[in-house]
């Protein structure tokens, strides 16, 4: 069954209504990733799954716990803004997360260098956090997450404030803890979701318009395709015309020629046929690419109000 | 209990961090001090302001030292109290608008302790640090004015450590339902304000009026009786418990997210 099943959920601030009817589960094991635009809801659903908002309607149910029991000591929870204590040192301040979920202070300092070292925050361990890097609190942010080593780590927007080095070492640092933890994470852009997430929740207007897993959108809206790129673009009218016999539709964004199949034969077969044209032709051609499409564009039909 | 303390300790540790523990006992130390030595040294300080005339003899009867160290009680109750809320007045505004209070309170931790927590830590420090300036007026005036009873001062710090402890209480309460820790010291202090010109009223009316703590105390001091102290202790004691509870039930009905 479901680590996590949500459903009705709904949140009115005012008249604005944030989130309206939502219903979900989380598989246990899985990384599962909400993914929408600015304002689509997503803190406000996480805030509420952990214990920080109350729903103005819908019910959260835990895996063995009754439904509405407090189930803070089953999760870590990494805020969108992480606000850490800025007179506080990191490993005091993780320490001191782990003796609130209930740990002893021999096992949580135990635990809190664990993790700190897993981080590779050791050096900063003993400074004050005020004087950290944004990353250094995120991370800082990610061990006080894992301190109780939750069965549900729910992370808002955890590498969208990052620096492009920051957040592929935050990406990799998940990725290892996707093999040990039940992962809810948030992020506004596709390809977070697609490199960490085994099921993709996608967020529109405070409403679930995707529920899937990764592999099955894939499948759904990943078709092969064959892209040429030429030097010069009056040219490509005549190109298009290159697959028509076996009745493949090409289309041109400027200079470049994108031609979608609904098989990888199919792909091949086409591909050939491309090749063929590109040496018998006087055209110059920069580039041909064989691929797949890539699923944003499900995704900005999905999101798009 | 266990998690209350890991909560008091984390609240220790910031005051001392962040040089509260300095600050607040030394505004105290210096207001209780500097009673006694201005009044047993006023005729030198007017003399050197040279403000006299030739020949003019002002008497300036010298304060008993009763009323010395009240006079001392008197300025840590408008200064001293200031300085509290100043101190205070972030304790939970400060940390629901940072956002760390949400990191605090999604951990299995009881909204109760999050609050008594800091209850007991800032009246810990209130405690401290009125001892120190009943100590430095004692000290003073022992020394330049004359004795008091010992009994007499632990008297009025109690009773007077009862009304600021209602006054960090009402800080605290005001903290879990406005945003702003401006808005929450200035409400603080406008309530003060009241219960103290409702207390100031003659008669019996007012007799009830924690605010009056203030006035005992110093009468304490003066005169060395504690009459009509039972009724504002009972309403101190009383406001406090409900405060407490109040500002629990409050901080599980408002959000604690930025
Ligand atoms: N405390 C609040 N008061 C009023 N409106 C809010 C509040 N929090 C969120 N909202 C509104 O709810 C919607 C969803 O916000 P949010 O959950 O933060 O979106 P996201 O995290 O997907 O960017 C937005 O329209 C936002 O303006
Ligand atoms: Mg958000």
């Amino acid at each position: 069954m479901a680590l996590v099943e949500v459903r009705g959920l709904r949140k009115t601030f005012g008249p604005v209504v944030a989130v309206a009817d939502v219903s979900f589960e989380i598989k246990e094991g899985h990384c599962t990733a909400l993914l929408g635009p600015n304002g689509a809801g997503k803190s406000t659903i996480l805030n509420i799954l952990a214990g920080l908002l109350p729903a103005t309607a819908g019910t959260v149910r835990f895996e063995g716990l009754a439904e509405g029991a407090d189930h803070r000591s089953l999760i870590g929870y990494l805020p969108q803004q992480v606000a850490l204590f800025g007179w506080m040192t990191g490993l005091e301040y993780v320490r001191m997360a782990g003796e609130l979920t209930g740990l002893d202070r021999p096992a949580a300092d135990l635990r809190a260098r664990e993790l700190i070292g897993l981080l590779g925050l050791e050096a900063a361990q003993n400074r004050r956090i005020g004087g950290y890097s944004g990353g250094m609190k995120q991370r800082i942010g990610l061990c006080q997450a894992l301190v109780n080593r939750p069965r549900l780590v729910i992370l808002d927007e955890p590498v969208s404030g990052l620096d492009p080095v920051g957040r592929r070492e935050l990406l990799d640092l998940l990725k290892q803890l996707k093999s040990e933890s039940t992962i809810l994470f948030s992020t506004h852009v596709l390809p977070d979701a697609e490199e960490l997430s085994d099921d993709i929740l996608i967020v529109r207007a405070g409403a679930i318009v995707i529920d899937s897993s990764l592999t099955a959108l894939r499948a759904r809206y990943e078709r092969p395709i064959v892209e040429l790129e030429l030097d010069d673009e009056a040219t490509a009218g005549s190109w298009l015309e290159t697959l028509a016999s076996r009745g493949v539709k090409g289309e041109h964004r400027g200079a470049v020629i994108r031609w979608k199949f609904e098989t990888s034969a199919a792909m091949r077969a086409g591909a050939a046929d491309v090749y063929a044209s590109a040496a018998s032709r006087p055209e110059g051609v920069r580039r041909i690419e064989l691929g797949q499409t890539s699923l944003e564009d499900m995704f900005l039909e999905a999101v798009r109000q | 209990m266990k998690r209350w303390l890991v909560l008091f300790r984390k609240e220790l540790l910031e005051s001392w961090r962040t040089s509260r523990w300095l600050w607040v006992p030394l505004v105290f130390a210096v207001l209780g001090a500097l009673q006694p030595l201005t009044s047993h040294f006023m005729p030198q300080i007017l003399e050197a302001a040279g403000g006299l005339p030739e020949g003019a003899v002002i008497e300036i009867p010298p304060p008993t030292p009763g009323a010395a160290i009240a006079a001392s009680l008197n300025q840590i109750g408008t200064l001293g109290l200031l300085v509290l809320a100043l101190v205070g007045m972030g304790a939970i505004a400060g940390e629901r608008n940072a956002g760390t209070a949400a990191l605090i309170l999604v951990k299995p931790v009881s909204r109760p302790a999050y609050l008594l927590a800091k209850w007991a830590a800032y009246n810990l420090l209130m405690l401290a640090a009125l001892i120190l300036g009943q100590a430095a007026a004692w000290y003073y005036t022992d020394l330049l004015i004359g004795p008091v009873p010992a009994s007499d001062l632990v008297a009025s710090t109690l009773i007077f450590a009862l009304w600021l402890s209602l006054v960090l209480t009402i800080l605290l309460a005001f903290g879990t339902v406005m945003r702003s820790p401006i808005a929450v010291a200035a409400a603080t202090i406008g309530v003060v304000i009241a219960l103290a010109a409702l207390a100031a009223l003659p008669g019996e009316a007012m007799a009830w009026n924690p605010a009056r703590l203030a006035g005992l105390a110093a009468l304490r001091l003066t005169t060395g009786a504690s009459d009509g102290v039972i009724l504002p202790v009972i309403t101190a004691v009383a406001a406090i418990v409900a405060l407490i509870g109040a500002a629990s039930v409050a901080l599980r009905l408002r959000p604690m997210i930025a």
